[in-house]
């Protein structure tokens, strides 16, 4: 029996029309399902639908079954074999403390004591997090966070798990931990796993099975490599896909779809056939400089570590410089030693060549700075997207994009982004010279990552000087003029996206990786059709 | 009461405990610590009363949106407790609490306003005196929620209950400190120690007028759209 | 560590409620003085920080309790001086001095209290009365500090953001309810989340079976016997009014009788016990410790 069984479900929120329209489908046993598509094609809604504790309330027709069951009858024991992680790391922790949190799900189903210990232990050894056991939650990084969250929902012993967009708010290194573990769990306990997720170049590889879902209908669903190759010529969800995927479109989309790298590599060095040679001469910024630190030193507290060390950088007027790097490496406390929220210990920040001491007052926020910091929801502060821009002195003609269809709406009803691209446009309300910004594709899919993008650049034609922090490289490559690599607090390397990303090869991106060894100077999928000779 | 299984033991335990075993345990109390009789009294009494609100909140069914609110709720008021800090004699504990209990109804107001206090002096200090502080800020919001038709939408009203129960917080805590130091209903000794505490509860009274100004508007507006939004 | 990190917290808790109950509303100056002594014992006899202002504050709340009493109370006997046609007394001086002794110890019980009572505990121990209020209990405490540090990058993206006009008082003031009404946004926003996640665990406000870190052991058993069995020596003597105590008008002198010392002796072993109990600890796992050592060559040299 298939574990799931969805037959010609519909469902609308009231006062909307149909979210999800006539979709039917099975989940055998042990599947690894990844569902991609679109932010608001009703992803989140079709996955909630599978949970009974969490479907939303609406217009439902067609039905869902679990086992053979509908999903409204299930009793609480049979749904918690049902598990389901969400998003957020920070927001999905009911409790205080990581032993807590772990047994939670235990606790609500009353199993005995002993079992809970059990369960407890035996989960914490499995994932290696057992020195984890009696920490405050709010002590966590992101990533283990989440790996908690997992867990209390593992010690339930379900037969499903379904993620919504798991690793969305983690950074690189611990998503691909976090995606590792689920291929752990799909291999070794033969768990079937629904997901949804933006960074598809790490799901791909892992899922068995494929679903596309567009405007709320499945427009594919089947095994990864057929189903691939199925959208390939579809630009809207092609953008989205892995690099291998992407080059394997653009390169005529002939025998077998590459998953991974080493697969795209090889397909590359077979199908690539170069027009020209791919030479980019790329004028390096200077003039004027909009920001110089000259060897900055910076700690949080006394007794702690250095957090920027020796950090030289220079910034020139009217580029837009990626700053890259790990966790801790000292992106974030760059970002806020420039904005003048952090105050150096040693070395000086010079900003419009005017030193950050002589500005006084609030006088380096008036058409100078501004930065707006990860969280772009910190920055919202009305019930209405118009009321926060009328709030703010700005009109929806003032942005470089079009919000004004949500005039009406709650910011917090927005998608991620939209917030973005909103909070964006309240930053400039100051008329800032400099523009810092603080991962700004965090969480995004690849349509709302090409606004921002976009968004950037149209900044950038008026006149701004741009400083991104990011962990995202793909993104860096397309819109950066400058790239620079922070390690350990201290600027490592600083050069234009051509050079850095082809000369690195670990920390680069996916295209240059499959391309490297064959062609130089490709680093992104549009680099490729631009060079390659497709046979018509 | 959830160690005990039996579901008519504890529905006859639920009325046997307000009205016999707390006046017994009072009043037995009373008899012991004969020279400190009123101290015992006021004590008990307060703590007593703490708990059996704590036992009808968990008797009566909450909503799990409302119950992480509450939380949220009571989490706030501490931080604001512990940011209000530096200044003496001023902590939006009393105005959070009522704002929330407007809107979310007496038992919540009672249950934030006693354990913004109960954990904000897991910072601040606990003392003998933390079963007052959750008795006295229980029943502002208690009250708060009683009245809230009458409060919710009438900024006027709130900060005159605010100032009032502001006030009043400061007397009790006032009158409980010398009835339970010197065990007497002594009215001089009231009054000297009001009229030396009387700089705080005036600026303790006006803080919450203030805090009612800046927070009134995002409350009703934020809570107002979380009560239409998701029905709690 | 301390070896009451090791008793089941109820137990823990039902001694500090049998002190201080039985010490702060017995009117007795010899059961004060006990309660004292205890107190500071065992507050240095705790291992962990210890914040020494403490005696500061407790000297100094003495001394006024002492200077203060006889200015606003004029009843007793020995008149000293009589200012504004008000009498100054012995009497009421050593009530004061009474007083702020029961206060001090009162202070330095519930210091030890707080650093062995961890929040945990407290929310264990609120889970026998109500399971609903221990989970609000640690919801609450797993905000909190996600509260603080969101406000502080509230409060960072503001200023970033040139909201913050210029540094006088009443634009602080508005930047503050800025930073608590966004804050406030969130948290609402935030909340549903927290449930959702809750409801998926199959969280539906029925009952559940708390997971317990603490089991009740026959340490516990013992514990709890001795300190009741103690107390019960105090509330017996003290019901008898054995350990009553005058100050006005002339200040008794303590009892003395078999009742009275069955009393204190009660009470003295009851403040004495915890000090006892982390002392004997201290000593045996020096005792086991040192056998650790002779252990530690691991790979026999050749």
């Amino acid at each position: 029996m298939a574990l799931f069984e969805v037959k010609n479900l519909t469902f609308g929120y009231p006062l909307s029309g149909p979210v999800i329209d006539g979709v039917s489908f099975t989940v055998e046993q042990g599947d690894f399902i990844a569902v991609c598509g679109p932010t608001g094609s009703g992803k989140t809604t079709l996955l909630r639908l599978l949970k009974p504790e969490l479907s939303p309330l609406g217009n439902k027709s067609g039905e869902v079954l679990f086992e053979g069951v509908k999903t409204e009858d299930l009793t609480p024991a049979q749904s918690s074999l049902i598990g389901f992680v969400g998003q957020s790391p920070e927001h999905q922790i009911v409790t205080d403390k990581v032993w807590h949190e772990v047994v939670f799900g235990m606790e609500n189903l009353r199993f005995p004591q002993n079992l809970m210990k059990r369960r407890a232990a035996e989960i914490m050894s499995y994932f290696g997090i057992d020195t984890l056991f009696d920490k405050n939650t709010a002590d966590l990084s992101g990533g283990q966070k989440q790996m908690i969250s997992l867990a209390g929902v593992l010690v339930m012993n379900p037969k499903v798990l379904i993620l919504d967009e798991p690793t969305s708010q983690l950074d690189p290194v611990s998503a691909s931990e976090f995606l590792t573990t689920l291929k752990k769990l799909n291999d070794e306990l033969g768990l079937t796993i629904i997901i949804t997720e933006h960074r598809l170049e790490n799901v791909i590889p892992l899922c068995n099975k494929l679903c596309i879902v567009e405007n709320g209908r499945i427009t594919a669903f089947g095994e990864t490599r057929r189903t691939v190759a199925e959208i390939a010529g579809n630009e809207r969800i092609a953008a989205s896909m892995p690099g291998s995927v992407r080059i394997y479109g653009i390169l005529g989309a002939k025998g077998e779809c590459p998953l991974n790298i080493a697969e795209g590599k090889r397909y590359f060095s077979e199908h690539f056939r170069r027009n020209s040679t791919p030479f980019k001469e790329e004028k390096a910024p200077s003039g004027e400089k909009a920001v110089e630190l000259k060897n900055v030193y910076f700690r949080y507290e006394k007794s702690a570590p250095d957090v920027l060390h020796n950090t030289s950088l220079t910034v020139y007027k009217n580029e837009i410089l990626c700053v890259l790097g790990a966790n801790g490496s000292g992106k974030t406390s760059l970002l806020c030693t420039i904005a003048g929220l952090t105050a150096p210990y040693s070395g000086s920040v010079e900003i419009l060549g005017k030193n950050i001491r002589k500005y006084k007052g609030q006088s380096l926020y008036n058409n100078c700075i501004s930065l707006l910091p990860q969280d772009a929801q910190t920055v919202f502060l009305h019930n209405t997207l118009e009321e926060e821009f009328m709030k703010a002195g700005i009109t929806f003609e003032d942005a470089p994009y079009d919000l004004s269809y949500a005039a009406k709406n709650h910011p917090y009803d927005l998608s991620g982004g939209e917030q973005q691209l909103a909070a964006i446009a309240l930053v400039l309300a100051s008329k800032p010279q400099i523009l810092l910004l603080d991962e700004p594709t965090k969480g995004l899919d690849s349509l709302a990552k090409q606004k921002v993008r976009d968004a950037l650049k149209a900044l950038k034609r008026q006149g701004l000087t741009v400083i991104v922090v990011t962990h995202d490289v793909e993104f860096a490559a397309l819109c950066a003029d400058r790239a620079a690599m922070f390690f350990r607090g201290e600027c490592v390397c600083v050069d234009t996206p051509y050079k850095f990303f082809s000369q690195n090869i670990f920390y680069t991106t996916s295209t240059a990786r499959i391309t490297s060894g064959v062609c130089e100077n490709l680093i992104n999928p549009d680099d490729v059709r631009r060079y390659a000779e497709v046979e018509k | 009461m959830t160690v005990i299984r039996n579901e008519k033991l504890r529905k006859a335990l639920s009325v046997v405990i307000p009205f016999i075993f707390i006046p017994a345990v009072v009043l037995s109390g009373v008899l012991v610590f004969r020279g400190k009789s009123y101290s015992y009294g006021i004590f008990a009494i307060s703590v007593l009363s703490v708990l059996l609100f704590i036992c009808g909140f968990d008797r009566r069914k909450t909503g799990t949106r409302r119950l992480v609110l509450i939380s949220a709720a009571v989490a706030m008021a501490c931080v604001g407790r512990a940011v209000c800090s530096f200044i003496p004699a001023v902590n939006p504990i009393t105005a959070i609490t009522v704002l929330f209990a407007v809107y979310l109804g007496s038992e919540a107001g009672f249950m934030i306003g006693a354990f913004s206090a109960l954990i904000s002096n897991i910072f601040a200090g606990q003392g003998v005196w933390t079963p007052f502080q959750m008795f006295a800020w229980g029943m502002i919001g208690f009250f708060a929620g009683v009245f809230a038709k009458y409060l919710e939408n009438h900024t006027v009203r709130l900060c005159v209950y605010v100032f009032f129960s502001g006030a009043a917080y400061s007397f009790i805590m006032d009158v409980w400190s010398v009835m339970w130091a010197y065990n007497t209903f002594n009215f001089k000794f009231y009054i000297a120690s009001i009229t030396s505490a009387a700089p705080y509860t005036v600026v303790y009274a006006v803080s919450n007028v203030i805090f009612i100004l800046l927070l009134k508007k995002p409350f009703s507006e934020k809570l107002g759209r979380i009560k239409i939004k998701y029905g709690i | 560590m301390s070896s009451f990190q090791l008793f089941n917290p109820a137990a823990v808790f039902i001694f500090f409620a049998c002190v201080l109950v039985s010490g702060i509303f017995t009117m007795n100056p010899v059961i004060t003085v006990i309660s004292l002594a205890g107190a500071i014992l065992f507050f240095f006899v705790l291992p962990g920080q210890k914040n020494n202002r403490i005696h500061i504050c407790t000297v100094l709340m003495t001394l006024a309790c002492m200077v203060f009493n006889p200015v606003f109370g004029h009843n007793g006997a020995t008149v000293i001086a009589v200012i504004n046609n008000h009498n100054v007394t012995v009497e009421a001086g050593l009530y004061g001095i009474f007083l702020g002794l029961m206060l001090s110890a009162a202070v330095y019980w519930f210091a030890s209290f707080s650093q062995i009572m961890t929040s945990d505990k407290i929310i264990y121990i609120l889970g026998f009365l109500s399971q609903k209020a221990a989970l609000v209990l640690t919801m609450a405490l797993r905000f909190i500090p996600a509260y603080i540090r969101k406000a502080k990058q509230i409060n960072d993206s503001q200023k970033a953001l040139g909201l913050y006009k210029d540094e006088t008082i009443i634009s602080r003031l508005k930047g503050g309810a800025r930073v608590f009404s966004i804050l406030l946004t969130y948290m609402i926003e935030k909340t549903i989340i927290t449930s959702d996640s809750m409801s998926a665990r199959g969280y539906g406000g029925g009952r559940r079976r708390s997971f317990s870190l603490y089991p009740f052991g026959k340490r516990d058993v013992i514990f709890l016997t001795v300190s009741l069995v103690f107390t019960a020596c105090t509330v017996y003597a003290s019901s008898k009014g054995a350990l009553f105590y005058n100050f006005y008008p002339f200040a008794d002198t303590p009892a003395t009788d078999f009742t009275a010392l069955t009393g204190y002796t009660g009470y003295g072993l009851l403040c004495l016990s915890p000090s006892v109990i982390e002392g004997g600890n201290r000593i045996r796992w020096r005792y086991l410790r040192s056998k650790i050592s002779h252990s530690d060559i691991r790979f026999p040299v050749r």
